[in-house]
């Protein structure tokens, strides 16, 4: 299990291993095989895209050190500036490439795996949204309100909030994980979300620097 | 952008231990700055329906149905299988004052359960505090049922049925005081059908105990006879020179209100007890008027219900007193009325 699958699976509780094997299987069909599997890089892109994080910051997280330091040897008198510049464009394209990726692959598993299961709810969402981007958030609750969660016996803690903004998945991620180091708890759900994270850009921001 | 104003939740499942850190990071603020929203509240809910697997939060303890709670030491014992009727304890500290919250869970059908809230000082009290409230909130914040103790009240108790799915939060306060417990019926069963109704409020008085008078226990509120009658208490003692028992006899009074009956003449109502053998005492049971009223108002009721027999009198035009006399096994209960036309003040004892 890859570093990532750890965290989602500490984070979320999710069964990975079931999701994967239902996504493989969504996969041959699109490929009209019989049997398929999910490639690491496949399951690394859900687990990182599960954890909050874009195309962009995936692309930071894989490159960008390396970027810089072979920008900074290969053009030692480019200034700091014009070097981030360079980087970033680099990392721009990187993430175009892995937003392509995933649009041909992931993206479409998760896609006939909600219009397959029994989940009107998320059917209707996954419409609305038609050509955009998949939300991982609402992902997320699909996977936990769909059987990929065992419920624990656990007393249920709700965090209520404004609906001004809503709550991204990083920092649901983050929340988890810094709790979950100490004590136990685990996501079950997401609730009244609105539709104003429908209108919400394809893509979400990210706000690493 | 929806201006819906329905506020949005993160539901977690989580130890207690949990829920208190997110407190104290909802608290020091590092909740919102986490989450990047306005959170408004960080709450525990109870799944009720984990109960019935044995398993229940923190301080809820096990208390088998019909078990008085003394102190939380003493909430240990076990529940009814066979009645698969569910009941936990859990002390409520209200700054200072403690009482025991006990819910009883009973399904009744396969999507609907009973449960009994319900209140009981602790060990070292008798009563419940005055005034406490015990209220029952469905999950809009309407109030579903609610009960409050008077100054001799021993119980409280609000009967719900709630059904799969359903939410409420039981209040507890005693003046500015508060705390709050948040229950789910299965919480994996969320239906916005679910429904949380009252079926019945019940308060239980501290049922007096005749026989402690003479050990020297009295209520506040049975005052020594002379003090509520002054001079006609003579008249009235069951003295030693008119009555064939030379044991001890105590007496006590209590003046009683019927209010515009009685056009505000009041009466009061004296109980007098002596011991006559060791399973059984005799009591008298005497109705005089008080202040300068030298007679009852006529056609006054006194009725003595005992467990197997009733007794009644009606005073007349110009009678001092009227009384009815019992002898009665230790334990069993009493009722005696007090009426004139349709007001009528209830009194319960146990001999």
């Amino acid at each position: 299990m890859c570093q990532e699958c750890r965290e989602v699976a500490t984070a979320y509780d999710i069964d990975l291993e079931r999701l994967f094997k239902d996504l493989a299987r969504m996969k041959a069909g699109r490929r009209q095989q019989a049997n398929h599997t999910l490639s690491e890089q496949e399951k690394k892109l859900i687990c990182l895209s599960l954890l909050g994080r874009d195309p962009l910051a995936i692309a930071r997280e894989e490159r960008e050190e390396y970027l810089y330091t072979q920008y900074r040897c290969d053009n030692p008198r480019l200034t700091e500036e014009e070097i981030k510049k360079l980087v970033e464009n680099k990392l721009k394209k990187r993430a175009s490439d892995i937003r392509s990726f995933m649009s041909t692959t992931i993206n479409g598993y998760i896609k006939d795996l909600i219009n397959t299961s029994n989940d009107i709810a998320a059917q209707a969402e996954l419409r609305q949204r038609e050509q955009r981007a998949l939300n991982w958030l609402r992902i997320l609750v699909f996977l936990l309100q769909n059987g990929y969660k065992t419920p624990q016996a656990l007393p249920i803690i709700e965090i209520e909030y404004k609906n001004e903004v809503i709550v991204s998945i990083k920092s649901i991620s983050n929340l988890m994980k810094i709790i979950g180091e100490r004590y136990q708890i685990h996501l079950r759900n997401v609730v009244e979300l609105l539709e104003q994270e429908l209108e919400e850009d394809d893509e979400p921001k990210s706000k690493e620097k | 952008m929806s201006q819906n104003q329905k506020k949005n939740k993160l539901v977690f499942e989580g130890s207690h231990e949990a829920f208190k850190y997110l407190q104290e990071l909802w608290k020091s603020g590092e909740l919102e700055q986490l989450l990047g929203v306005s959170v408004v509240n960080v709450s525990l809910w109870e799944d009720l329906s984990q109960w019935f697997n044995n398993s229940s939060g923190e301080n809820w303890q096990p208390l088998e149905p019909g078990t008085t709670v003394t102190d939380s030491s003493n909430i240990s014992t076990n529940t009814s299988p066979e009645t698969t009727l569910v009941t936990r304890a859990k002390i409520i500290d209200l700054e200072g004052q403690s009482v025991v919250l006990i819910i009883t869970l009973k399904p009744v059908e396969k999507q609907v359960t009973d449960i009994g809230v319900q209140i009981e000082p602790t060990a070292n009290q008798a009563y419940l505090p005055a005034e406490l409230q015990l209220i029952a909130i469905d999950k809009s914040g309407n109030t579903v049922s609610q009960a409050q103790a008077g100054s001799t009240d021993k119980r409280m108790q609000l009967e719900l049925k709630c059904s799969l799915g359903a939410k409420f939060r039981v209040k507890v306060s005693l003046g500015e005081i508060s705390t709050t417990e948040n229950f789910v019926l299965d919480s994996q069963a969320p239906s916005q059908d679910a429904f949380v109704e009252a079926i019945e409020t019940s308060v239980s008085r501290d049922l007096l105990r005749l026989s402690q008078w003479l050990e020297g226990i009295f209520q506040e509120t049975w005052q020594p006879v002379e003090l509520v009658l002054g001079n006609r208490y003579s008249k009235l003692a069951w003295g030693v020179a008119r009555s064939s028992y030379s044991n001890l006899k105590i007496s006590r009074a209590k003046k009683i209100d019927l209010g515009l009956r009685l056009n505000n003449q009041t009466v009061a109502l004296v109980i007098t007890v002596k011991s006559e053998t060791a399973a059984q005492i005799g009591v008298l049971v005497q109705v005089v008027p008080v202040g300068e009223d030298k007679y009852l108002p006529p056609g006054l009721k006194l009725i003595v219900n005992l467990e197997s027999d009733s007794a009644e009198v009606e005073a007349r035009s110009k009678d001092n007193w009227i009384q009815l006399e019992l002898s009665e096994a230790l334990g069993k209960p009493v009722t005696v009325q007090v009426g004139l036309e349709d007001a009528m003040v209830t009194q319960e004892f146990i001999v």
